[in-house]
């Protein structure tokens, strides 16, 4: 907001009340043309009177400019978000006429029925892999490209291109590797002489065989980020630190990990949100099965609505999903904030 | 057009805002089933219809929508019987526009309901019409009915599932029974019967020898399951259980329900004959396994996909050994939308009795495989050539004379579902029948309880 102000300071306290008033409400046709020897204090009131005039107008511009995108993020974000919660204490079906005040029967019913513990913890294992995963395989891989070798661009693109995939492709193409009946991994395990686990049907694995699928998608992008990352580092340090005797795990350690940690900060709460948000990978290999073992907080949310019709428990389950997200939002900035160094 | 505010935004707005007392006085009954009325007319002014692109050919006509709930071949012979109405006379135009599944039609027709914005017809499986009807949004048809279109040209089986309350609100259209399909050369190959098994005990006499078959190295595979709470149906019938009684009490988990599941779980994880799949038709056309469950729906499908590669057969849904076989009826029916249209809700009948012609209602069995629900449409010509042909198209309308309709427990999107995963852990899992049931008993208990007032209040012709 400040930004809109700024190149017009406020006139401040000194700035005449009567004058402004004056200026203010007569306009332009107040000054009387060709009025001889006016004084500093008379000139005063018509060019607060512009500056004014001025700054109402950026202010108009700004809010013209501002509103489509504020009137954009209320309509399709925040009234949504709210409405949901509100959701969240009735019971409805979408088709009833109109909802049923049931208090905090939703919650209650949320957080006493055993599957929706096993589904926070697969939640939280989904995302907890899939976000380290994705951030140790890219930093690897983003450090390997970073290196010259031939093909270079090749493989950039080549690792890229996970991320351009849309996730219901990347399930599809999973789902074919996993099969164990023809996929790569029948293959795979058949080297060692054994046989493929049954990856999207059983509770044993499905959870994995999502989490895989999910982290070789974020993959991509991740090593991008890493890639560009390590590129800009400044090697005047690392020439220092060379000079200094610095080499190998000391140099990750304490200079090139330090240095990309904004990005490793960006990239974590990114990565976070997405990760649970995640459905289509979901949605086409296991589709929470069997029973709840693959089922995460954003596939019950589509489960209870869309496919059960039960609005009150998925408007609840999603509330508690936000509710989650904020505070490891709110807590990754309170850690950013003392961590991160933003002094490269 | 004009922006109308519909009342359940405003009352969900007020909820959401922390008005709940308010918004509980406001709200109806609050019954899985809504908390409508019957409706006093078939007119609902302020519902206008959906927006719809008029072929110039047919300007001057009473254009009626229809959302489909159908995509690829199927919508594609829904678009051929719409043009035929289309050049059958010259007052209506009927368009046929796919929204996806069922699913996709009970999102999209809900917002279209608050939007007061409406398709003229919809097609619904009865645990939606159901829904649909308590909220009235649906027409009576009876006044339509003459002695050419009545619900007696319809095969039985399927019209009492369209009524309520003495009134019919939908006419079957594309009604189905589930079916076990089997790869008849694999039979053959492996000496067994050509008409495939009758008995579960059948299958697991037959499954070793299918097994001394190798499909890319393995052994194949008899029967590939799905998670599927309508295969489940069949199957606990064919065991003498039921999922519920009439009672409102469930009954899955008594000694015939613990004995098909069990049964299932020893002949997929103790004998290997079986296995969970992620997608059972699909293995199925690529030989991975010898049979599986699908719909009537599905034959012309899996006949047309496997035509070159091995013959497809068909048997009833199988049953344990001197069992009576049932089958739950499946798949939907037509229904007019109240609007504030009498003259789009009359041309809507008109297509109704046009695609209830014999002929017509041949034509969508042989290019779908849903049943030949008009009862007619079995003797025509094309049907007989059809049967004569391929015997399969028989055995589906033959086993129709087992369909009923499905336990209370499966009239609710939320218990398919819980049977549906139960079923998964058994056979991905192979966790026991017993301990599956007994947690899937009490969940479905307390669901009947919570719905059986609406249930009764509904007065289903289909229960009775």
């Amino acid at each position: 907001m400040s930004l809109a102000v700024r190149p017009h300071p406020d006139p401040g306290p000194s700035a005449p009340r009567g004058a402004e008033a004056t200026g203010g409400s007569a306009g332009p046709s107040s000054s009387t043309p060709g009025s001889p020897g006016r004084s500093p204090a008379a000139l005063r009131p018509r060019t607060s009177g512009q500056r004014r005039r001025r700054r109402r107008r950026d202010a108009l511009l700004f809010g013209a400019l501002i509103a489509p995108n504020l009137i954009a993020i209320i309509v399709f974000s925040y009234y949504p978000a709210l409405y949901n919660i509100g959701l969240s204490f009735m019971e409805w079906d979408f088709v009833a006429p109109s909802p049923e005040f049931v208090g905090l029967e939703n919650y209650l019913d949320l957080f006493t029925d055993p599957s929706f513990g096993q589904v926070l913890l697969n939640t939280l294992v989904f995302t907890g892999v899939s976000v380290v995963g994705s951030i140790v395989g890219g930093l690897l891989l983003g450090s390997l490209l970073a290196t010259k070798v031939p093909l270079t661009g090749f493989a950039q693109t080549m690792a890229f291109a996970p991320h351009m995939l849309p996730g219901a492709a990347v399930g599809i193409l999973w789902l074919f590797m996993f099969d164990p009946n023809y996929g790569l991994s029948r293959w795979l395990f058949s080297l060692v002489g054994a046989s493929s686990p049954d990856w999207t049907t059983t509770s044993d694995w499905s959870l994995w065989a999502i989490t895989i699928a999910y982290t070789w998608q974020r993959l991509g992008f991740v090593t991008v980020i890493c890639y560009t990352a390590i590129l800009d580092l400044p090697k005047d340090l690392y020439e220092a630190a060379a000079l200094d005797g610095a080499h190998g795990g000391k140099l990750l350690r304490h200079l090139t990990l330090p240095l990309l940690s904004p990005i490793m900060f960006f990239l974590s709460i990114t990565g976070i949100i997405s990760a649970a948000q995640a459905f289509d990978i979901i949605s086409i290999m296991t589709s929470g099965g069997p029973g709840v073992s693959s089922s995460t907080l954003s596939w019950m949310v589509y489960e209870e609505a869309f496919q059960k019709f039960d609005i009150g428990t998925a408007s609840a389950a999603a509330t508690v999903l936000l509710l989650i997200l904020l505070a490891i939002t709110y807590l990754q900035v309170r850690v950013g904030d003392r961590k991160v160094n933003y002094d490269s | 057009m004009s922006l109308t505010l519909p009342p359940l935004s405003r009352r969900g707005l007020l909820a959401a805002m922390g008005v709940g007392a308010g918004a509980a006085g406001l709200a109806a009954c609050g019954s899985p089933l809504g908390g409508g009325g019957g409706a006093e007319s078939n007119i609902r002014e302020g519902f206008t219809q959906a927006d719809l692109t008029l072929p110039p050919e047919y300007e001057g006509r009473t254009p009626i929508l229809f959302w489909a709930p159908f995509t690829a071949e199927i919508y594609e012979v829904v678009t051929a019987q719409f043009a035929e109405f289309n050049e059958s006379q010259d007052e209506i135009v009927a368009i046929a526009e796919s929204v996806g599944g069922y699913d996709d039609l009970v999102q999209k027709f809900t917002a279209s309901l608050q939007a007061r914005t409406v398709p003229d017809i919809v097609c619904f499986p009865e645990m939606q019409w159901l829904q649909f009807h308590t909220s009235d949004a649906l027409a009576p048809l009876d006044g339509y009915f003459d002695d050419e279109w009545n619900t007696d040209v319809y095969i039985p089986n399927y019209v009492h599932e369209g009524i309520a309350g003495g009134e019919t609100f939908v006419v079957p259209f594309a009604r189905s029974t589930p079916l076990f399909y089997f790869n008849k050369t694999r039979y053959l190959e492996a000496g067994l019967p050509e008409e495939g098994p009758s008995t579960w005990e059948d299958l697991a006499e037959f499954a070793p020898e299918l097994a001394k078959i190798e499909v890319e190295g393995r052994p194949l595979s008899a029967m590939a399951f799905s998670p599927d709470a309508w295969h489940g149906q069949a199957d606990i019938w064919g065991f003498g259980g039921a999922n519920s009684n009439e009672d409102f009490e469930v009954t899955i988990n008594d000694e015939a329900g613990l004995e098909w599941l069990e049964w299932q779980r020893k002949f997929i994880h103790d004998d290997g004959f079986g296995y969970l799949a992620k997608d059972a038709g699909t293995d199925f056309q690529s030989g991975v396994t010898a049979g599986w469950r699908g719909s009537t729906a599905a034959l012309t499908g899996q006949t047309v996909a496997a035509d070159g590669k091995f013959e497809v057969g068909v048997a009833y849904m199988l049953s344990k050994e001197g069992e009576q076989k049932q089958v739950p009826t499946g798949g939907s029916g037509l229904s007019i939308v109240r609007t504030e249209s009498q003259e789009r809700q009359d041309a809507c009948a008109e297509l109704f009795r046009f695609l209830a012609g014999p002929e017509q209602s041949a034509a969508w069995h042989i290019g779908t495989g849903y049943v030949p629900i008009v009862q007619a449409a079995a003797e025509t010509q094309a049907v007989q050539d059809l049967v004569a042909e391929n015997p399969n198209y028989l055995v589906a309308l033959n086993q129709l004379e087992n369909a009923r309709t499905a336990d209370y427990t499966n009239w609710n999107a939320g218990r398919v579902t819980e049977i549906g995963a139960a079923q998964g852990r058994v056979y991905g899992d192979g966790t026991s029948a017993q301990e599956v049931l007994d947690t899937l008993a009490a969940e479905l208990q307390e669901g009947l309880d919570e719905d059986r007032e609406a249930y009764e209040a509904v007065d289903f012709q289909g229960w009775k």
